[in-house]
């Protein structure tokens, strides 16, 4: 019976661009950025990549469709690329096809790369898509926005939990001001600015009840990841490993916005990916296991919901932990670690690859300011869609032990 | 009756989030039932947030006066003590008045 | 006996109150002020003549069996489709049978009596049992000047046959004249219109009279055997002159309804029968007249059936259910007489798909859903395999409408930075009470009238519309929550 690919992939090399309004670049040259530095990284050339995924979401603003831009940017040796697209859980789409490719035993070596550039609209925010939303949906779907859709988990989770709105909304900015924070010492975020609670409290409504500063923004950006067999890592002289602990996804069924049980106050995929992961990875007890995370915080309602869909706040208390600092710098599971999409901006297809960006920098003790304490076992968190329909993936990455 | 602070934002000065940014562009107070409530007045532009783009002209209300910029913050803010408006009858009053002085404005209470 | 058998209007929520169009173009049109009394209706953003005449329609059918209606007409003069039956659309909104004429009485301000008389004669003769006749207009002006005052927004519909008839017919005459008091050709926004002065004195003053007149002389009766005199006219002082000159004493004559909601156009003749019947008791005899082009006259006596009319909205519950326009320019931006930067974004969009619209068409205009033939759950929208994580059962399934069904807010948010005609932009989750569930944008409120566990119901709205590929309007359905006592905070 399968019992997944925990410590059968490790990751030998990872790159990752500054994240910004990169006006000085277009997609191509922000693959080759982060190319560069993952190949640097690695130790490889490039004729030892024997396969490749791509991810990229929005491709009619920036790259273009099939797998080919990748190929022929990095000018790979006629090689099987993919290319992927799973909304916002794009690059832990990439990630996931790299490592199972090695997993497998098809490959050796494999590389994922995810690149999104969103700054050649012309115009804020990310594109509607109009009729090429499907010719079905066209039809019927509601206007709304992420900010409208997420804001409407947060009105749903606080009645609920008979949570008054002010509560909330503090709990919200502590979410923010700590990834702020974090994202202070990071040389690769697009703003890097600490934000107090009070400026955070002090801010207007953008989607009721979220505000400014809970909703995160469009950048440029691009991240990768080669990965390999430990023995390969090992015959190649790499000593510590960043191992794969587990790979999850869950999708939504529709039930949600057609069947009458979900109140609205959770994800139901990311409740059940957790759980999955965490058995693939051979995690009893998360909120004693895990030792940091970068999770999905397209907006603050969304982290702080997270926390109890991955086990590790209970139901209804997130907000408290919040609050009492367990997810700061400083506190039990440090959370956004490297700031977050509030500090990264949110380049759809890259966000999942530098989530692991940074997992992979603290497992080496290279993430500087940053550097926690002897981390053990780092979760990646990727959601695309809405809280109402969605697609949920979770990484566990470690340290080696085999 | 609870008691709460408010740290000033300085008029003029934006403040930025990664979706687009805010400034304060006005605090006044406005009499209701005898007492002192802080009004603030600013507008936000949001031209850097994923899945959209939109501005707001806001009034936000952290509450009754109890003492005028008598503390700093941290961060060199002066902070009011505040008794923030709970009752519904008197937000929709107060949302009366504010829309009478500036229209158009989100309201929104701490 | 033929005659009516069931009514319903519809007059949208939003009110322009006159003194509002005066105070802001009264610098350039002074004279305005002659008329600025009462108000207006005013199609919402997301309405037009097309949604109005679902709405009116509905009102009318409740309580009775749709399936019994053999014909619809649709009468009026500001339809969105040249070609492509308006009425076809109407039909599919309120899932009527197939096999139903659907027929679109267009071109004239009389259309509705028009139409009427057929839908008479059709049932008299034996081939039509039951006819759903409604009449709508959304006519647009130019600012600043007497139509926009004149004009409101509004449809009626009445079901026409033989069954428990609540006023019967007892007789039409009608006259013909290409009078062109106004006219407005195929393809054009406005109406053209010529001298007040000549449309009264050569136009509504010997038109309506050589119809009634007409009718009364084929009837062998006098003004004496009439009890109401209905008649549209926004020219208060002929209207007036026009019902003394036939005989009919001030308390016979039904109010223009100028201040109201204004004259609505091919409906209003309709507007003003169903807001009369509203009000009659049987024996009633309610003589009915239009002007456009010409003049049909038509005579009923109220029945005791009356009474026994299921509840329906009615003119007089659209009258009282009404909130004010927030300004004129709000009025502007909603009639697209002028022109707002909508943003880069707004320009998302695209072609329908016909062939997808076709195959979903009940779905998606009528708001058919679906209920599973094995654990009777609702759904919508109709897939080939159940919802319900308990069943999940292939292909088993029976229509289910929606659209009468009302239900509860799951959740809900104001969203500012959603392309919107009038942000912030209202949508949520909604839980019907029979089962069922759905995401829909919210209509006709504000922010303050939306709250987790508030009551909805659904209306039938304008969607989107694709100026670049031949004027194709699409529409859906949307909830319009009601509001409901808010408890204190902290309470």
């Amino acid at each position: 019976m399968a019992a997944g690919i925990r410590d059968q992939v490790v990751i030998l090399g990872m790159g990752c661009t500054r994240f910004g309004e990169r006006w000085d670049v277009g997609a191509e040259e922000l693959m080759v950025e982060a190319f560069e530095e993952c190949m640097e990284d690695a130790g490889i050339e490039t004729k030892d990549i024997q396969a490749a995924w791509l991810s990229t979401c929005i491709d009619e603003v920036n790259v273009g469709k099939s797998a080919l831009p990748l190929p022929v940017t990095l000018r790979l040796n006629n090689v099987a690329v993919t290319r992927v697209e799973n909304f916002c859980a794009s690059g832990t789409e990439a990630f996931r096809g790299a490592v199972y490719a090695v997993a497998s035993g098809a490959y050796d070596v494999c590389l994922a790369l995810g690149v999104e550039k969103l700054k050649d609209t012309g115009y804020g925010g990310l594109p509607g898509a109009g009729a090429n939303a499907g010719t079905l949906n066209w039809l019927w779907f509601p206007n709304l926005t992420a900010p409208g859709s997420f804001a409407m988990l947060a009105q749903a989770y606080a009645a609920k939990y008979g949570i008054p709105e002010k509560e909330l909304k503090l709990a919200m900015a502590h979410v923010s001001a700590k990834s702020h924070a974090n994202g202070a010492k990071n040389p690769k975020a697009h703003l890097r600015r600490e934000v107090s609670i009070d400026k955070i409290l002090a801010s207007p409504i953008v989607a009721h009840p979220l505000g400014l500063f809970d909703c995160c923004g469009v950048s440029d950006g691009s991240a990768c990841a080669i990965v390999t067999t430990p023995k390969i890592a090992k015959k190649l002289g790499r000593k510590n490993l960043v191992s794969v602990k587990a790979l999850q996804l869950a999708l939504s069924n529709g039930e949600e916005i057609q069947y009458g049980k979900w109140d609205g106050s959770h994800f139901v995929t990311t409740d059940k990916c957790s759980t999955e992961a965490y058995k693939e990875a051979g995690v009893k007890d998360p909120r004693s296991e895990i030792s940091m995370m970068e999770v999905h915080d397209c907006f603050s309602i969304t982290e702080l919901v997270t926390m109890e869909d991955l086990h590790i706040s209970e139901r209804g208390k997130a907000p408290k932990d919040i609050v009492d600092g367990f997810y700061n710098a400083d506190g039990k599971i440090p959370c956004q670690i490297d700031g977050g999409l509030k500090c990264f901006g949110h380049p759809i297809g890259a966000s999942g690859l530098r989530m692991l960006y940074e997992m992979y920098l603290q497992l080496l003790g290279r993430a500087g300011d940053r550097q926690l304490d002897n981390p053990r076992l780092g979760l990646t968190h990727n959601l695309g869609g809405f809280p109402f329909m969605n697609v949920c993936a979770i990484s566990i990455v470690g340290k080696y032990e085999g | 009756m609870t008691g709460a602070k408010y740290a000033h934002v300085e008029p003029g000065k934006e403040v930025e989030s990664i979706g687009g940014r805010y400034v304060v562009q006005k605090e006044t107070t406005v009499k209701y039932n005898g007492r002192d409530v802080l009004v603030v007045f600013g507008c936000a532009l949001i031209d850097r947030s994923c899945c959209g783009a939109g501005g707001v002209r806001y009034a936000l209300v952290p509450g009754y006066v109890l003492s005028l910029k008598t503390e700093t913050a941290p961060d060199g803010s002066p902070v009011s003590s505040v008794e923030p408006v709970e009752d519904e009858r008197d937000r929709e009053a107060l949302r009366e008045t504010i829309e009478r002085l500036e229209p158009y404005c989100q309201v929104n209470f701490m | 006996m033929t005659g009516i058998t069931g009514f319903g209007g519809y007059i949208p929520k939003l009110r322009l109150n006159r003194m509002q169009i005066f105070q802001a173009m009264g610098w350039f049109a002074p004279a305005v002020m002659v008329v600025a009394q009462g108000e207006r209706s005013v199609c919402n953003h997301d309405e037009d003549a097309l949604s109005m005449a679902v709405e009116a329609s509905r009102d009318c059918l409740r309580g009775t069996n749709k399936a019994d209606v053999e014909a619809l007409y649709l009468c009026s003069t500001t339809l969105p489709y040249a070609d492509r039956q308006n009425a076809g659309i109407v039909k599919t909104a309120l899932n009527l049978r197939d096999d139903v004429l659907t027929a679109d009485f267009t071109s004239s301000l009389k259309a509705a009596t028009t139409g009427m008389t057929a839908a008479f004669d059709a049932v008299a003769s034996g081939n039509r049992k039951c006819v759903l006749l409604t009449a709508t207009d959304h006519r647009r002006t130019k600012g600043a000047y007497f139509y926009e005052m004149w004009f409101g927004d509004g449809a009626a519909s009445v079901l026409i046959g033989s069954d428990n008839v609540v006023a019967e017919f007892k007789g039409s005459h009608s006259v013909s004249h290409d009078f062109c008091d106004h006219y407005r050709g195929a393809g054009y926004t406005f109406d053209y219109m010529w001298e007040e002065r000549w449309a009264r004195d050569e136009g509504y003053t010997k038109i309506i009279p050589e119809a009634v007149n007409g009718l009364m002389k084929k009837l062998g009766i006098t003004m004496n055997d009439v009890t109401k005199l209905v008649f549209p006219c926004f020219f208060k002082a002929e209207h007036a002159g026009i019902a003394k000159k036939l005989g009919a004493t001030p308390d016979k004559v039904m109010d223009n309804m100028h201040e109201a909601c204004g004259e609505t156009g091919a409906a209003h003749p309709l507007v003003m029968l169903v807001h009369a019947l509203e009000q009659s008791k049987p024996g009633d005899r309610i003589l009915l007249a239009s002007f456009g082009n010409g003049s049909d006259a038509l005579l009923f006596e109220v029945t005791e059936n009356i009474a026994k009319l299921p509840p329906r909205k009615g003119i007089g519950g659209c009258l009282a259910d009404k909130r004010k326009i927030q300004n004129y320019e709000k009025y502007l931006k909603f009639r697209d007489l002028v022109q707002f930067e909508m943003g880069i974004r707004a320009e998302a969009g695209g072609r329908t798909a016909m062939s997808t619209l076709w195959r979903k068409r009940k779905a998606i205009t009528g708001l058919v859903g679906a209920k599973c033939g094995k654990c009777a759950t609702p759904q919508w929208p109709p897939m080939k395999i159940c919802i319900n994580p308990e069943c999940r059962s292939h292909g088993v399934f029976e229509d289910y409408e929606f659209s009468e069904k009302t239900g509860r807010i799951v959740t809900w948010t104001a969203d500012m930075l959603a392309v919107s005609q009038e942000p912030p932009q209202l949508y949520g989750i909604i839980q019907f009470d029979e089962g069922g569930r759905m995401i829909l944008e919210f209509t006709d409120c504000e922010q303050k009238d939306v709250g987790v566990g508030n009551p909805v119901a659904l209306s039938f709205r304008k969607r989107y519309f694709d100026k670049d590929r031949s004027g194709y309007q699409g529409y859906f359905w949307k909830a319009v929550p009601r509001k409901v006592e808010r408890k204190e905070a902290g309470g």
